[in-house]
């Protein structure tokens, strides 16, 4: 059977079908192996045959052969393939292939010819099928797959088939004629795929017009003789294969033969052994066909490798194929266990896809990486080389915020919170002095007034000129050297002329400007010395000019502060004969240190000048200061700013907390002595309540530096009992602070005139705090308690509700009635006996009248009756039974028991255990189309889907947010965006 | 949570309440017994809250989210105490997530919440693909409670009351002329004192938003005003009786109890409906989500109309004889009945009787009030009593007394009991929710009888119409400072309003919804199948023979035709045939009438033989009929 078949290891099947499907059947080259007469009962068996065909190197796969049609396309496109290259000229399409195929391609002669190879495909019961070729095509497809087979298969028969039938074998194997015819039928068409292919191709270009042609018939058969010859030769040379040539071509491809071939003889046949011949016939085999028995050796050395490799793998003998059923259905398993394995892959991509909450497509995007100011500060770090350098050096120092924050954290820790309070306290007052004299100045350089300049100008010259004279006593070098650059400059600056632009020059310049950069690069010259020289003339940075204008200033604040007092007169022309005593005792104070200091040497004379605008400027302050604070406490509740020395100027002391007052208090005490000295009123600056004539406050003033006045005259009833001067030293402490001491007073303001009525004069007031505390402390004992209760006795004179206040503690637990009950035993003795007698009536009337209860109670009785289980009495009368007059009705009733689960037993009411409530237990009909009907689907319990009906919906029920993701679609597909195909996550790992 | 959210929350904390949700209205979901704090040991009758703002006070109000939300008093202690053990194991959640926990119990509606990479416990469901989705069904909803109570933190306004100083101090004492003097000039503006001594005693009713007041005098005097801005709507007179008035759905419309009938006004006072059906009705009630209008009166009758299309839906008598009080429970619109011999009867438009009674006093029930939240009921008797109840499981939970019968109650948004009596109107804190035994407010107006008390939605003032006029008090603490616009805008536009109308009317619900328990809908049917069955039986024989009795099956009566006998051409065929008329068929005509006659002829004349003993009857019989 699969003699030419043994000779192509790795050709398969369909392949060797595909090349003879014209050519080689015509030539009947196929007829050797298969005793198919046409060729398209050949195209049919290689079809079927095709899941035979080994899968490793066939590129189709399985079920690819199974589709007949595809297949037959396949198989035109070959053929019209080896059409060109047969038949250069003819252009031979697939139909008419076809038809050759089936009609002409096993033509008469053909059978004449090969009917020594009629028999040897697989069983002899398929003569008759073979002869009717239009039958086959249906029925042929399981004996032929029988007959195609894999070459591996094969090996395996051939060698189990080996022991049974060696005899029956050889022929077929070593049919040279078959075995010639095969090689010659193969076409080139494989060539890409595979070398053996290749090997035929060549030798079957070599073969072409033997192979194709019909019409060189003649030709072929002149070939086939010589085959035949030698083979025959072979045979010769072969004799202990004789046997082969004995059984021939009329050998019957029967099982029981080959085994009764095989074990006649006991001979076992080895692959070597069919092969061996082979070789050594190729050296002497003629040239023109050297190639192709070339390639036979190639073939036989490399089923020598392929014997080789099977024993070594031990499997020395290889197994009988399997039934073609179980073959199959092993495939099927083996291919389903691949596949299996191959799509449960996606199983766990599949099954996280189907929980996931929500899924978006494209998938796996990155997220947008939002930018919040984290984000960014994180990644705020040293960038390049300079960021570095500047970072160490920086960390060198000291000076990054975390160790300058480390640092200042040891400092604080060090320091007591009393001295970081100073300390925070000096800072503020540094800052609050730096503003004052940073907004002082800003006014001072808007002062247009010529006058002040002059003044100021001339104090300037007046100082400049003094310095100059001093400079010229003690270094006459110097002197003339600054005078000599100071008429220097103001030559050149005469000269120039370029400190105006209102000169002749200028205008003619600023005509031509237009355009010329030079000219107007001299104009912008001449205007920034202009700037430059009235920058000099408004200078404000001096010391000298600050105080000047402060002793200006001084004056102004101190009227506007005194403005506030305008309604005292007293306290106003104190004010102002204070600050003109100020303003003559600073004058004076400015001059003397000037002349005694003016005949000194010149080092001392700058330290002296240092000194003096030291104190300058804390006079400058104090003056300042002045302005602002009032009467300096006695009790040191204002801070009072000490004078500070030339050493720490900027050391600020502070008493107290809470008010500030600036300024020195050695200006202060000059300022008391002042006043004592004046004696305008000295009398009580300590004093801060005043009393207007009606006894009430007028004014207070609490703090150092401020004047507090009252909107109204608040009245201190500790005031007029001051004045009758009983009990002045206990009175005195509630006089000074009515809001801070006990509330007697607060309260007295309230309850005034209810008190009143029950005190009979206003000295009452001391009693009746007297019993509040008292009462307060528990002890009401004797009038006070009484008094007390008769105010409690008049607040309750509205409703029943309010109990006595001796019932708080343990009103909770008395029933309703009992609460009642002592409500108005109380509410008897005290307000209104009608009322109580009124309830009673109320009571009386009702308390025995029950039959509202016993009304409702037959109600209830009726309702439960109505709704219970009622069984039906569906007893006919007469029906079943005698009628008549004299005939007793039958007892027998035919009663309907109550349905399942119709009506309420008494027991199971919600109301059975109520008392007075009846509650209708029939379900609303109209209602139940509202209930579900079943458990919806996924839900396990009744409770689980009750659970999701509980929450709402509705965006008026939830925040935005969980409303929006609650109706968020599950699946979300981005518009305009390249969705990919899934993708197994294991494998991207890999 | 950021820095900033935290303290925010900790600054809201001192806000009270103030409902994020809709939870009030009665087609909302049911704030499921939201506010259950540690009252497992309480007694029973000390009913919990429902809301915060009945709640007794902040700190008693302990971040309680361990505390189970059964209903029922046996279940709770028993998962109490399961709860509390699995939440030993868990992670102890900071101090503001307990106080997030705390604040959500509110919204929970059953679902306990679970606070940050907490994972919810698994559900089992009966499919494993299912299984992910309803757990992310359950955190979306666990995540949205949360959401919800952080989100409190956007309610700015805070309630507050008027607190006593002292223990010497009362707040009752206060009076409106001390509280005018530290309010400010808006709050000020809305104490004042309507004299309308001709037409008194004055009934009143507030729109929801409460920013409209209708006023009607017992002798006809109708009136509609913008009362903040003291803006005149309508004014005029009926010239008969008014007993009732109620504002429908806004503004717009308003219906009147008069004498013989009740009316539907609009806002110009143009009469819009005369509503016949209703006779002589005494007390009306409005369902504003079901636009329903309900009345009783001295028929006794409980009528229900609906106001969009005019139908009558419920007509129902109790048979306790003529009736004038009648409230409508806001959470789950049932109406509630107080009757002349002390019976409260609650009702649904759909069902002939009542869902349920209760004795709650020895005389006639003189009035009757409901909080919002639909858990507590207060009535007055003519006994003298006046009873708060837990109208949930129907109990008394205290019982005062006044010193006359209370006219007229109201309880307030945030749960103040107002009750007039006499001259003098009392407002009592708490009074609800445990035995108080000192009035928070009141006011004695002299010489006046107290006829109507109604507190104003979203502010804190209470109006009352009297026998000469109507009075405005200021009761601090009395409205829900942080209005939800969706449910109620005081300060609402025309556009607004006409777009809310709208959103009202698609909203609109069936009146069947309303039952004692408004949560029933989408719930499991109680009733087994094959009661369902039955159930589904009778009723479609019952249907079948009302229609028959209506006359529906004697016309057009089944036929059984044979199949096919009636084509079309056919049928042309034979009318054609009909239509010609010949000789023939005339003569053929004539033969079958003579036929017909013959033979009934020979019917008729039975043979003496035939008549047997009763012959004699058969004629006389024959001449009678």
């Amino acid at each position: 059977m699969g003699g030419p078949r043994k000779t192509s290891t790795k050709m398969t099947a369909p392949r060797r079908g595909g090349n003879s499907s014209r050519g080689a059947s015509s030539r009947g080259g196929r007829g050797g192996s298969h005793n198919r007469p046409a060729g398209k009962s050949g195209f049919t068996e290689r079809s079927k045959a095709a899941p035979k065909g080994d899968e490793d190197e066939n590129s189709h796969d399985v079920f690819e052969a199974e589709d007949h049609e595809d297949y037959g396309k396949r198989r035109r496109r070959n053929v019209e393939r080896v059409d060109v290259r047969d038949y250069e000229i003819e252009n031979i399409d697939s139909e008419d292939d076809e038809e050759i195929d089936s009609d002409d391609a096993f033509n008469d002669s053909d059978e004449e010819r090969f009917a020594s190879y009629k028999r040897t495909s697989g069983s002899s019961n398929k003569d008759d099928e073979a002869s009717d070729a239009s039958e086959e095509e249906d029925e042929d497809e399981d004996e032929d797959d029988e007959d195609l087979v894999d070459l591996s298969e094969m090996l395996d028969a051939s060698e189990s088939e080996e022991e049974e039938s060696p005899k029956s074998a050889k022929p077929s194997l070593l049919s040279p004629s078959a075995l010639g015819f095969d090689d010659l039928a193969v076409d080139g068409e494989e060539e890409d795929e595979e070398s053996d292919d290749q090997a035929f191709a060549g030798m079957d270009s070599d073969s072409d017009a033997s192979v194709a042609s019909d019409d060189d018939e003649e030709e072929a058969a002149e070939r086939l003789s010589k085959l035949d010859g030698f083979v025959t030769s072979i045979s010769a040379r072969a004799p202990r294969r004789r046997f082969v040539t004995e059984t021939g071509g009329g050998y019957a491809e029967d099982e029981n033969a080959i085994g009764s071939g095989m074990s006649t003889k006991g001979v076992t046949l080895g692959i070597n052994d069919l092969l061996g011949s082979l070789g050594s016939h190729v050296d002497e085999a003629e040239g023109s066909e050297h190639q192709g028995l070339r390639q036979i050796r190639d073939l036989k050395n490399q089923v020598t490798k392929l014997d080789r490799a099977a024993k070594k793998a031990g499997a020395g003998v290889v197994a009988a194929p399997l039934a073609k059923r179980l073959q199959d259905q092993m495939d099927r398993k083996v291919a389903y266990e691949k596949t299996k394995k191959s799509v449960s892959e996606w199983q766990p991509t599949v099954d996280s896809n189907r929980a996931a909450e929500y899924l978006s497509f494209p998938m796996n995007q990155p997220e947008r990486d939002t930018l919040t100011t984290a984000s960014l500060v994180s990644n705020l770090g040293v960038k390049n080389d300079l960021e570095a350098q500047i970072q160490s050096v920086l960390q060198e120092s000291g000076m990054t915020d975390e160790q300058q924050r480390q640092y200042e954290e040891l400092e604080l820790k060090s320091l007591s919170p009393e001295e970081v309070r100073q300390r925070q306290r000096e800072l503020r007052m540094m800052r609050e002095l730096m503003f004052r004299s940073e907004r002082k100045a800003k006014r001072m350089a808007k002062i247009k007034s010529k006058a002040y300049r002059r003044i100021l100008k001339k104090d300037k010259d007046r100082a400049q000129e003094k310095a100059m004279e001093r400079l010229k006593e003690d270094d006459p070098e110097m002197h003339a050297m600054l005078v000599e650059k100071m008429a220097r400059s103001r030559a050149e600056e005469r000269m120039s002329l370029r400190h105006k632009n209102t000169s002749k020059w200028a205008r003619e310049m600023s005509k031509r400007s237009h355009g010329d950069e030079d000219t107007q690069q001299a104009l912008r010259d001449q205007l920034e010395q202009h700037d430059s020289l009235k920058r000099k003339v408004y200078d404000i940075g001096s010391g000298e000019e600050l105080s000047d204008y402060e002793a200006g200033k001084d004056s102004d604040g101190d009227e506007s502060d005194s403005d506030a007092d305008m309604s005292f007169a007293a306290v106003k022309s104190r004010a102002l004969q204070k600050i003109a005593a100020e303003m003559g005792k600073s004058d004076t104070a400015d001059d003397t240190p000037h002349k005694t200091l003016f005949g000194m040497k010149f080092m001392q004379n700058a330290l002296q000048r240092k000194e003096e605008a030291a104190q300058r400027d804390a006079q400058m302050m104090h003056d300042e200061f002045e302005s602002l604070e009032a009467d300096v406490d006695e009790d040191g509740v204002a801070i009072s700013l000490k004078r500070p020395s030339a050493k720490k100027a900027d050391k600020v002391e502070a008493k107290a907390p809470g008010r500030m007052s600036f300024g020195a208090t050695n200006g202060g005490k000059k300022q008391k002595q002042k006043q004592q000295d004046d004696g305008s009123d000295g009398d009580e600056p300590a004093k801060r309540v005043r009393l207007n004539e009606a006894g009430q406050v007028g004014q207070v003033a609490s703090g150092g530096g401020h004047r507090v006045r009252l909107a109204e005259p608040i009245s201190v009833d500790s005031a007029s009992i001051e004045k009758k001067g009983r009990g002045s030293k206990k009175a005195e402490p509630a006089a000074h602070n009515p809001w801070v001491s006990d509330d007697v007073s607060a309260h007295s303001g309230q309850r005034g005139g209810k008190l009143n009525e029950l005190s009979k004069d206003s000295t009452k007031l001391d009693k009746l705090s007297v019993r509040l505390r008292s009462k307060r402390k528990g002890g009401a004992v004797g009038n006070t308690g009484r008094a007390e209760e008769s105010v409690l006795l008049d607040v309750n004179q509205t409703l029943s509700l309010d109990r006595p206040a001796a019932d708080h503690s343990d009103g909770e637990a008395g029933s309703d009635d009992d609460i009642r009950l002592e409500h108005t035993g109380g509410k008897r003795s005290a307000v209104n006996p009608n009322a109580f007698s009124q309830r009673e009536l109320v009571e009386q009337a009702f308390a025995e009248d029950n039959i509202v209860e016993a009304e409702f109670a037959a109600e209830k009785e009726a309702a439960m009756d109505d709704e219970a289980p009622k069984d039906l009495d569906v007893t006919l009368p007469g029906w079943g039974s005698w009628g008549g007059t004299r005939v007793k009705p039958s007892s027998k009733k035919i009663i309907r028991k109550a349905p399942e689960g119709s009506g309420v037993l008494k027991q199971n009411r919600m109301d059975a255990k109520m008392g007075e409530v009846i509650i209708n237990q029939k379900q609303a009909k109209s209602s139940n189309k509202y209930y579900a009907s079943n458990l919806p689907f996924p839900f396990y319990t009744p409770k689980q889907y009750e659970e999701t009906l509980q929450a709402p919906l509705g965006k008026e029920w939830n925040t935005a947010k969980s409303h929006s993701k609650s109706i968020k679609p599950r699946v979300l597909v981005k518009a305009g965006k390249i969705i990919d195909p899934l993708s197994i996550p294991s494998k991207k790992r890999q | 949570m950021s820095v900033t959210d935290k303290l925010a929350l900790r600054m809201h904390t001192e806000a009270e309440g103030g409902s994020f949700s809709k939870g009030n209205v009665s087609h909302t979901a049911r704030q499921e017994d939201a506010d259950h704090t540690n009252n497992a040991d309480d007694s029973d009758d000390e009913r919990a809250p429902r809301t915060l703002r009945d709640a007794p006070a902040k700190s008693d109000r302990t971040p309680s989210a361990k505390m189970p939300k059964q209903r029922d008093n046996k279940k709770r202690s028993k998962s109490s105490n399961k709860d509390e053990d699995s939440k030993k194991k868990k992670r102890e959640p900071d101090a503001i997530e307990k106080e997030i926990l705390a604040k959500s119990e509110k919204y929970q509606r059953g679902l306990k919440p679970t606070m940050g990479d907490e994972k919810p416990a698994a559900i089992k469901v009966r499919s494993k693909k299912a299984q992910p989705k309803i757990e992310h069904e359950k955190r979306r909803r666990e995540i949205a409670i949360i959401d919800a109570a952080r989100s409190e933190m956007l309610l700015t306004e805070q309630a507050g009351y008027l607190e006593a100083e002292g223990e010497m101090e009362r707040t009752y004492k206060v009076t409106q002329d001390q509280l005018a003097d530290s309010l400010d000039i808006n709050s000020r503006a809305k104490i004042f004192d309507l004299k309308l001594e001709e037409f008194g005693p004055y009934v009143m009713d507030y729109t929801t938003n409460g920013r409209h007041l209708l006023l009607g005098g017992r002798k006809g005097h109708l009136a509609t005003i913008d009362w903040r801005s003291g803006r005149l709507g309508a004014e005029f007179h009926v010239r008969e009786t008014i007993r009732d008035v109620c504002w429908l759905h806004n503004e717009n419309l308003f219906a009147v109890a008069q004498k013989k009938y009740a009316y539907i006004y609009d806002h110009s006072g143009a009469e819009v409906h005369c509503l016949q059906k209703h006779v002589e009705p005494t007390a009306l009630g409005f369902l504003p989500f079901h636009f329903l209008l309900a009345s009783t009166g001295m028929t006794g009758r409980l009528m229900y109309q609906d106001v969009t299309e005019g139908r009558i839906i419920g007509e129902h008598k109790p048979g306790y004889g003529p009736n004038h009080v009648l409230k409508v429970n806001p959470y789950n619109a049932v109406v509630h009945m107080g009757h002349g011999n002390g019976i409260v009867t609650m009702w649904s438009p759909r069902q002939s009787q009542p869902l349920a009674k209760m004795l709650c006093h020895k005389g006639p029930v003189q009035a009757m009030a409901i909080d919002r939240s639909g858990t507590y009921m207060a009535t007055s008797g003519l006994d003298g009593s006046l009873k708060i109840w837990d109208i949930r499981n129907f109990k008394a939970l205290h019982e005062y007394s006044t010193m006359r019968p209370a006219q007229s109650l109201d309880i307030s948004q945030r749960g103040l009991l107002a009750a007039g009596w006499g001259a003098n109107v009392t407002v009592w804190k708490d009074a609800l929710v445990t035995k108080v035994d000192a009035p928070y407010m009141k006011r004695l107006l002299p010489s006046t009888t107290v006829s109507d008390v109604r507190f104003v939605p979203y502010d804190d003032v209470l109006g009352y119409g009297h026998s000469s006029g109507l009075s405005s008090i200021v009761i601090p603490g009395a409205g829900e400072p942080n209005f939800d616009a969706y449910v109620a805008n005081p300060f609402e536009t025309t556009k607004q309003r006409q777009e809310a109308e709208v959103k009202q009317l698609l909203d609109k619900l069936a009146p069947e919804t309303i039952q004692l328990d408004p949560t029933f809908i989408g719930r499991l049917d109680p009733r087994s199948r094959d009661q369902r069955q039955l159930e589904l039986l009778e009723e479609k024989r019952d249907q079948y023979a009302k229609d028959k009795a209506g006359g529906k099956y004697l016309d057009n009566e089944v036929k059984n035709k044979m199949k096919g006998r009636n084509s079309s051409a056919k049928r042309f065929a034979r009318k054609r045939l009909n239509n010609i008329i010949d000789l023939k068929k005339l003569n053929e005509i004539e033969s079958a009438k003579k036929k017909q006659q013959e033979s009934e002829a020979k019917r008729r004349k039975i043979p003496e033989s035939e008549k047997g003993a009763l012959g004699r009857f058969y004629d006389e019989k024959r001449s009678t009929a």
